[in-house]
């Protein structure tokens, strides 16, 4: 199997690796870089625990491989609060309102709440709700999420 | 130098926000596969494609393979181990009881072989040049296959696991004598507890014969245990941590054979080895719970009183049940009347070993006793022609303590006002006019009630855990405790309890546990049992702290300990010159100035409480569902959920209605989505999370919750909340489903309630 060099920006630092063809980003960014704040969960694109944002776009990491963000910018759940520790509006809805329980899914929701919510996309609460219908969450009931994505939706309307 | 303390309010009843949760929302958290050691090396399992064949396996090309440093199969390592036997130790009867199949495999995803690699891409790559020659044999996939086939595990001379029948005094006059008998049936859809985190483990064997061991687990004292007893180790020679958890469900309460296949692997190669359960593996070999066949028949007078009832069980235990299959069908048949008042019963109770995965606890494992009483309560309502609150109210206990026909006795409960107050909360009597208005417009509305006492802190025969409260040279606090957490939040109440007890901040405290070296052995989760046990443990340890806090306080402060008080973060004596210490002097005192101290007096402020509770501290609830369910598509959609729900004294409502909401969703999943379903020649159905429906969250309902408290007599006044909504959530949902479709006469007899299952049971037209 092949190898490739790959430069990429994460978390806004810039990384340059070599890789196999076949690595995931979920992977990549787990083993290779460290970053095990992004979560291996079905590894088949249905729960969502491994979602990171690329370019601002949320995208399922388990599904995408390494090789493919030569040139691209990746930020994971790490890169998300505040540069002195604390929290972003999204981190901070969902602990107001019970937003998580054993944290394994959390920063795939984090991720996509993200990027939702973030620069000139200003989803509605309804397109947000419908969105989130792609995190399996085993232990909330997702009522802190609920709770949480009117606590941003309102702040988005301010 | 140190920090001034917290105020002390009450923190216990607050919603106090979760510790935990600054790490797992920057993604710090630590699961077992955010490990690495060095020299770490990565395990892949084969597992077989069929339920049940004669094997031959040759590894040699696999071996071959660049990266490879070895794979094992039975022939390699089972003879490192005694027989398996169940996590709660050698009474049987047990199903599988090697770690790899050996000449025969058992069920789809019986593990034959593990490859260990540099990375798990080469290990994976190792199993597909696995050579094995498998020669397929009839399987025994279900119940009634069990029943008419000769034994289908190895080892065993029958199907048949366990049986107990049973009729107390009474029960054949109440049948024969009774105005009307009626008779309900359900077979549950069996469940993948599906914890987001996979099960997992690193096994690092370290120097002198020791063997550290990181594990995704709920009780990492019994799986220390049961690996030592397992290996034929010495127990103090094995240290078990189990560090942040990704849910766990019950499933995480064994120890399974994948796990000790990787430690004989990093036992034989002498490295650190991490096996990680794919999703796959989890829906095919990571236990199910749930799968059984009930039936439950009550013997009823002219007014509709119950006289009597007949309960039956089957369960299916698969091939490798984590704990003896049957055993659970007891606790079952002891508890089936719930809250109403039934003087006598019959039982009978079956328990089998098929081709299919193994049984596995899975939130509130006994949970088929509630889900076909409030059905077939319900059933008999409508045989009686009764309205079914109506009827529940008529036959619902209101003298507490109570005691079961079988001779349990119960306390400390409110089913009635629970019920009331569900009633009450969804506006039942406006909703028989919603629903008549509905129908009229061609829309088919239901309700249905659920009414359920939860055994919590289930410790027959002891379950103790243990807190060890200490106060550091800065007078902080940090409580090693032997409980644990899968999203439990057992950071934040354990610290609420000492917090209040010690007089500090919540901040003021930390919470430690999941490693078998830092503590005596505990019970860790499971059977809803934190609140209480280790809440009583955690109570208790702080009140003895305060006591040595206190007679020493007195010694500096020259004046007696009694009419001492603890309060933000210093001692303080009475009368008017309020003399006062803090909890940082003392701990520097005690800590490291010992010199200062009282002669004779022991150095250091450490208490340590190790709390037996009683054998079962009772919950109850009473959930109320509105759904609207579509005769043309078979669809079910959740309209309305309310809880009202007994828990005792509520240490976090924000944790309790967490719990509560979790449970109850994964209730609806029961019902209506959620299912591993097995074809006769033992085929799973659900391959991966495509095909196994879990729900999300716009399938959630807004949960909408009534608090009644009626303390338990533990040192908390809690009772247990992790499995109620679980157990209860499924035949409210149900009853909600047959109510709406009424005019179409339904019967279902097999859960989950899909659309086509929905469809073939209307029997009418409407």
């Amino acid at each position: 199997m092949s190898d490739h060099d790959i430069n990429l920006t994460v978390n806004g630092r810039k990384v340059a690796r070599r890789v196999p063809a076949r690595r995931t980003l979920l992977d990549f960014l787990r083993a290779d870089l460290g970053l095990t704040g992004t979560h291996a969960g079905c590894e088949h694109g249905v729960c969502g625990a491994c979602t990171v944002m690329i370019d601002g776009v949320a995208m399922r990491s388990c599904l995408t491989f390494a090789v493919q963000m030569d040139g691209h910018a990746v930020t994971t759940v790490e890169g998300v609060a505040h540069e002195d520790g604390s929290f972003h509006p999204v981190q901070q809805a969902l602990h107001d309102n019970h937003g998580l329980q054993c944290g394994f899914c959390t920063p795939g929701i984090v991720m996509s709440l993200l990027s939702m919510t973030e620069g000139e996309q200003k989803a509605s609460r309804a397109e947000i709700l419908d969105a989130m219908s792609g995190h399996i969450c085993r232990c909330t009931g997702y009522q802190g999420l609920h709770k949480a994505i009117a606590q941003l939706t309102e702040a988005n309307h301010d | 130098m140190t920090e001034p303390l917290g105020a002390a309010p009450r923190f216990v009843g607050q919603s106090v926000g979760r510790k935990e949760n600054k790490r797992f929302l920057t993604g710090r958290g630590r699961y077992v596969d955010d490990f690495m050691e060095a020299g770490m090396l990565h395990a892949a399992i084969l597992r077989s494609p069929l339920a049940r064949a004669n094997i031959t396996v040759d590894a040699s090309a696999a071996r071959e393979l660049p990266g490879v440093w070895a794979v094992y199969t039975a022939a390699d390592i089972n003879d490192m181990f005694e027989p398996l036997v169940s996590v709660f130790g050698d009474a049987g009867p047990f199903g599988v009881r090697t770690v790899l199949a050996e000449t025969q495999v058992s069920y789809v995803g019986d593990p034959i072989a593990i490859a260990i690699a540099d990375d798990r891409y080469i290990a994976e790559d190792a199993l597909e040049l696995i050579d094995v020659d498998y020669d397929p044999l009839d399987a025994v996939a279900s119940i009634s296959a069990a029943k008419s086939s000769p034994s289908c595990i190895p080892g065993r001379d029958t199907n048949l696991a366990f049986e107990m029948s049973l009729a107390l005094p009474g029960s054949k006059e109440a049948f024969e004598s009774a105005a009307q008998v009626v008779t309900a049936r359900i077979a549950q859809g069996r469940i993948s507890p599906s914890p987001m985190e996979g099960r997992g483990i690193i096994s690092n064997p370290i120097m002198d014969g020791k063997l550290e061991v990181r594990l995704s687990s709920q009780n990492p004292h019994a799986a220390k245990s049961f690996i030592a007893r397992s290996l034929r180790l010495q127990e103090n020679h094995v240290r078990v941590m189990s560090p942040d958890i990704g849910g766990a469900f019950g499933q995480k309460f064994g120890v399974n054979r994948d796990f000790l296949a990787t430690i004989a692997a990093s036992l034989k190669l002498r490295r650190p080895v991490k096996w990680i359960e794919d999703k796959p593996e989890a829906l095919q070999a990571g236990g199910h719970g749930r799968a059984e066949e009930l039936e439950l028949s009550i013997a009823l007078d002219a007014s509709g009183q119950m006289l009597a009832t007949h309960f039956k069980v089957e369960d299916n235990g698969g091939a490798d049940p984590v704990s003896p299959p049957g055993g659970l069908t007891q606790l079952m048949a002891m508890i089936h009347t719930g809250a109403y008042n039934i003087p006598t019963m019959m039982a009978d109770c079956k328990a089998w070993f098929t081709n299919t995965c193994g049984s596995t606890a899975y939130r509130g494992p006994w949970a088929g006793e509630t889900l076909i009483r409030e059905i077939t309560v319900d059933k008999a309502a409508r045989a009686m022609g009764m309205d079914p609150v109506e009827f529940r109210r008529r036959n619902v206990v209101t003298q507490w303590p109570h005691k079961l026909p079988m001779g349990l006795i119960i306390d400390d409960v409110s089913p009635l006002e629970t019920l009331d107050r569900a009633v009450e909360k969804i506006g039942y009597a406006a909703f028989r006019a919603e629903q008549a208005k509905a129908r009229a417009e061609g829309r088919y509305l239901g309700i249905g009630i659920g009414l359920c006492i939860e055994p919590t802190a289930i410790s027959p025969g002891g379950g103790t855990d243990t807190a060890e409260v200490r106060i550091e040279t800065t007078g902080k606090i940090t409580a090693v405790l032997t409980c644990h957490s899968q999203g439990h939040s057992v950071e934040t109440t354990m610290a609420q309890i000492i917090a209040d007890e010690m007089g500090v901040g919540v901040d003021d405290v930390t919470i430690a546990f999941g490693d078998t070296d830092s503590i005596t052995s505990g019970s860790g989760a499971g059977g809803s049992r934190q609140a209480v046990v280790a809440g009583g443990a955690a109570h208790i340890a702080s009140g003895l702290l305060r006591d040595k806090v206190f007679k020493l306080a007195a010694h500096f402060l020259q004046t007696e300990p009694e009419g001492l008080k603890l309060e933000g973060g210093s001692v303080v004596g009475s009368g008017p010159s309020a003399p006062s210490i803090t909890l940082a002097a003392l701990g520097k005192a005690a800590n490291v100035a010992t010199l200062t101290l009282p002669e004779g007096m022991e150095a250091g402020l450490t208490a340590r409480y190790c709390y037996t509770p009683p054998p079962f501290t009772f919950a109850n609830a009473c959930h109320a569902a509105i759904v609207e369910a579509d005769p043309g598509t078979g669809l079910v959609k959740v309209l309305r959920y309310v809880v009202a729900e007994d828990c005792g004294v509520m240490l976090n409502p924000a944790v309790v209605e967490g719990q509560i909401a979790g449970g109850v969703i994964q209730g609806i999943g029961n019902a209506l989505w959620e299912e591993q379903h097995y074809d006769e020649a033992g085929n799973p159905s659900a391959g991966t999370y495509k095909d196994y429906i879990l729900p999300v969250s716009t399938d959630a309902p807004a949960i909408e919750y009534v608090h009644v408290c009626t303390p338990s007599k533990t040192p908390t006044g809690a009772k247990g909340v992790g499995e109620g909504g679980a157990i209860v959530g499924a035949p409210t949902i149900f009853n909600a489903v047959m109510d709406a479709l009424a005019p179409f006469d339904p019967e279902f007899e097999q859960l989950p309630l899909t659309p086509s299952r929905i469809l073939a049971g209307l029997r009418a037209k409407g």
